[in-house]
């Protein structure tokens, strides 16, 4: 029948699976291109059996009612997969329709099935894909995701087993990474060899950082080493991509095996890349969220060896968080405070300086800090906030227990003074000449005047204004004596360190005072310029006296060379930016270059006299007190002492203790 | 007696030299060697403070020496440590500070003679 041939040929041409059904769907006939499909030699197993027979389930029941819907004129649509008589499943999609006999009535059915493997892979891969992102982003445990990974890609092609090596950060050794379809004992195998240009697909592919195709693992040299374990477990061929890190470093490799000799198709090399592209973003991403953890716990590792507190608290101060290396030495467990305001857990005397010192840092980069102490009467320790502001307007309050810092200061403060107050007395010591005559020169006059009254007395008729006169002299002399002894009383004292507003003047005219015998028995002539209106200096008046007596007496012992006529001594004093600078200038021979530095240090000295203390002691002083101290030679000859300090503030921070 | 006072301090001079006024003398001050120089007065003896700005009392009596001046001198000094040191000066007396007339006048009388026993072993 020519009919019949034009349409055998066409349905011969055609790529599809063609079946002609009878009305209540038992297979009459099925192409050529549907037996190659099927891997059938023959219709014969297929003819006469009911279409949907070959079916269970849901793909059973879709394929009935496209038959029905077939039968009843209309059009019948369905999926399923089949396994070929190699083994290999394939998908098809089918479309069931009605074949009209010239009577215009349904004689039989048309099945035409279109193979959709590749597509229907396509889309299972993807939804596989997306599967094992998704674990990735989710934070699935690699070697899970690796699983997934593999049977995603062994779902792709059948006989075909993948796996994932990892490679140690080492470098070189091997390390199992997924492989849920072979033998555990293979894997076992593998685990822990090392890398190398002979090291089947997978060790070489890592070592060399390059795809390797093995077609037969029982011929290739690469397998020469794992030949024997390879073959135990069927093993034939293996192909083998690196997995690289996106810095080019290898991270392990993906491997596809088979248990026939082959090589790869395009299709299938692009698969393999796929994978491994895969596997590289889950190693990837598991080694970040390792290194993320790794630096959390070394966060918390440092945190924990940190002995500071810390507390986040909201910037209308209520604690929010806090970690503590030692919870046990805070004044109440973080369970008791937390979510409280700061008022309500601290003294308000602490409370307070605490709670505005963190609104005035509060979302400012500003930073404070507050020292205070809190505890018992048994024991109270020191303690000092920093505060910092942080995420929003909250605060970071950093606390340090300084309790043992401000007892070396203390002590520190002490030795200070022990030393200023022995240094004082040595100077006044060698002074003692001058200091003796300061003293003689009132009871002179007071012992003449008195014994003149007598005399005066004696006369017949005294002349009482004289009297008067030389009683107010005595008086006079005697408050002079009496305020000699005050001032060297004062230096000679060891007393606490007074800090007061001093006008830097007139500690420089009370030193001239007192060194008024010195410089006179050393021919030295003082000249002072001191400007009026100067700030005030926050000081000790005493230990400011000490730097300018010393400088002063380190003046007159720079001039002992120096001819008398030449000797003078220039003390002033200015003021700059809130810094007062007192200066003493002489007219010696100048200190050399190197030494201007270590005229400061202890022991060095220049003068005939003393420890060579002085001049550290002042040092330490003016230090103690913010200001600096240093030396330069004058343009026209000798040195020049130069003192700063800082100007007193109205408010009496910033001036460290003493 | 007339003499001569040389002390830079104002209330030293004008106590001893009410004291010796009171005592019967004619008393001259000087604040230093120097304005003794630039006005000098004859004087039966001078009473001159060691420590004095400018020329001091040791330098004053050497150049007085040293120009054959052979006024008797008597050194005042407020510094007891030094007065060892210093008190060999050959014929000249010192008094420490502070002194009382008796001192004074002692010294004053040991100052005079002094000069002339220095002046009579001249003339041998």
């Amino acid at each position: 029948m020519r009919t019949d041939d034009l349409s055998r040929q066409i349905v011969e041409s055609t790529g599809d699976c063609v079946k002609i059904l009878t009305l209540d769907g038992r297979i009459q006939y099925i192409n050529n291109v549907g037996l190659r499909m099927l891997e059938l030699p023959t219709a014969e197993p297929l003819i006469d059996q009911p279409l949907a027979g070959f079916f269970e389930g849901d793909v059973r029941k879709a394929a009935e009612a496209a038959v029905e819907e077939a039968r009843g004129g209309g059009l019948g649509r369905f999926q399923y997969e089949m396994r070929a008589a190699s083994g290999a499943v394939k998908w098809f999609d089918a479309v069931a329709t009605p074949m009209i006999d010239e009577h215009g009535a349904v004689s039989q059915l048309l099945v035409i099935s279109r193979e959709i493997t590749t597509r229907r892979r396509e889309e299972m891969f993807r939804a596989a894909q997306h599967q094992v992102l998704e674990m990735i982003a989710t934070g699935a445990a690699l070697p899970a995701v690796l699983d997934r990974l593999v049977l995603m890609v062994e779902q792709q092609t059948d006989g075909m087993w993948c796996t994932v090596l990892l490679l140690d950060e080492d470098g070189t050794t091997v390390r199992h990474g997924a492989a849920p379809s072979l033998p555990a004992d293979y894997m076992r195998a593998i685990d822990g060899l090392p890398i190398g240009p002979t090291a089947g697909s997978c060790g070489t592919a890592m070592h060399f950082g390059t795809r390797i195709v093995v077609t037969d693992i029982e011929t290739d040299p690469l397998w020469a080493p794992y030949r024997e374990v390879a073959l135990r477990f069927g093993l034939r061929a293996c192909w083998s991509t690196p997995i690289f890190s996106p810095q080019r470093k290898v991270l392990g490799s993906f491997a596809m095996y088979y248990g026939q000799p082959r090589s790869p198709q395009d299709d299938e090399i692009q698969l393999i890349e796929n994978g491994a592209n895969i596997a590289r973003i889950a190693i990837e991403h598991q080694r970040a969220s390792h290194a993320l953890k790794e630096s959390e716990a070394r966060t918390r590792a440092i945190l924990r060896a940190i002995p500071d507190w810390m507390f986040v608290m909201s910037a209308d101060g209520v604690y929010l968080d806090c970690h503590a290396r030692d919870e046990s030495k805070l004044i109440a467990p973080p369970a008791v405070f937390l979510g409280k305001n700061i008022r309500e857990v601290l003294p308000l005397s602490v409370a307070e300086p605490l709670a505005q010192a963190i609104k005035r840092v509060s979302g400012t980069d500003a930073e404070a800090k507050v020292e205070y102490t809190l505890g018992s009467d048994a024991e109270e320790r020191a303690y000092e906030a920093c505060i910092v502001p942080c995420a929003g307007d909250r605060v970071l309050a950093i606390v340090r227990d300084i309790t043992d810092r401000r007892r070396a200061e203390l002590e520190a403060d002490a030795n200070r003074r022990e030393l200023a107050h022995l240094s004082r007395v040595a100077m006044l010591g060698e002074m003692s000449g001058t200091l003796a005559h300061e003293l003689s020169q009132p009871l002179a006059a007071v012992l003449s005047n008195a014994q003149a009254a007598r005399l005066m007395l004696d006369h017949p008729a005294p002349d009482l204004e004289q009297l008067r006169l030389t009683l107010d002299d005595i008086i006079r002399n005697d408050r002079r004596a009496g305020a000699v002894i005050d001032r060297l009383r004062a230096l000679l004292r060891k007393g606490d360190i007074a800090l007061q507003p001093i006008d830097p003047n007139d500690v420089v005219k009370e030193v001239i005072d007192l060194a008024y015998g010195e410089l006179t028995s050393r021919r030295v002539a003082v000249r002072s310029d001191l400007p009026s209106g100067l700030p005030l200096v926050l000081g000790d008046r005493i230990q400011l006296q000490q730097v300018v007596l010393n400088l002063l007496l380190n003046g007159c012992d720079a001039m002992s060379g120096t001819p008398a006529s030449d000797r003078q001594l220039t003390l002033s004093t200015s003021s700059n930016e809130g810094v007062v600078e007192i200066a003493v200038s002489d007219r010696g021979s100048g200190i050399a270059h190197d030494q201007l530095e270590r005229v400061f240090e202890p022991f060095v000295t220049f003068r005939e006299q003393g420890l060579g203390l002085g001049l550290a002691i002042s040092r330490s002083i003016v230090t103690a007190h913010g200001g600096s101290i240093r030396a330069e030679n004058n343009a026209d000859g000798g040195a020049t002492f130069r003192c700063s300090l800082p100007v007193a503030q109205r408010q009496e921070n910033g001036v460290g203790p003493l | 007696m007339t003499l001569a006072i040389v002390d830079d301090d104002q209330d030293v001079r004008t106590a001893l030299a009410r004291l010796l006024t009171a005592m019967g003398h004619k008393v001259t001050a000087f604040a230093s060697a120097e304005d003794f120089e630039a006005a000098p007065v004859v004087v039966d003896c001078m009473i001159v403070d060691v420590r004095l700005p400018g020329m001091n009392g040791l330098e004053f009596r050497q150049k007085l020496r040293s120009q054959s001046v052979r006024v008797p001198l008597v050194l005042m000094t407020g510094d007891g440590d030094r007065l060892d040191r210093d008190a060999r000066i050959g014929d000249t007396p010192i008094v420490s500070k502070p002194f009382d007339d008796v001192t004074l006048t002692a010294a004053i009388t040991d100052a005079i003679l002094g000069a002339k026993s220095l002046r009579i072993r001249h003339a041998h």
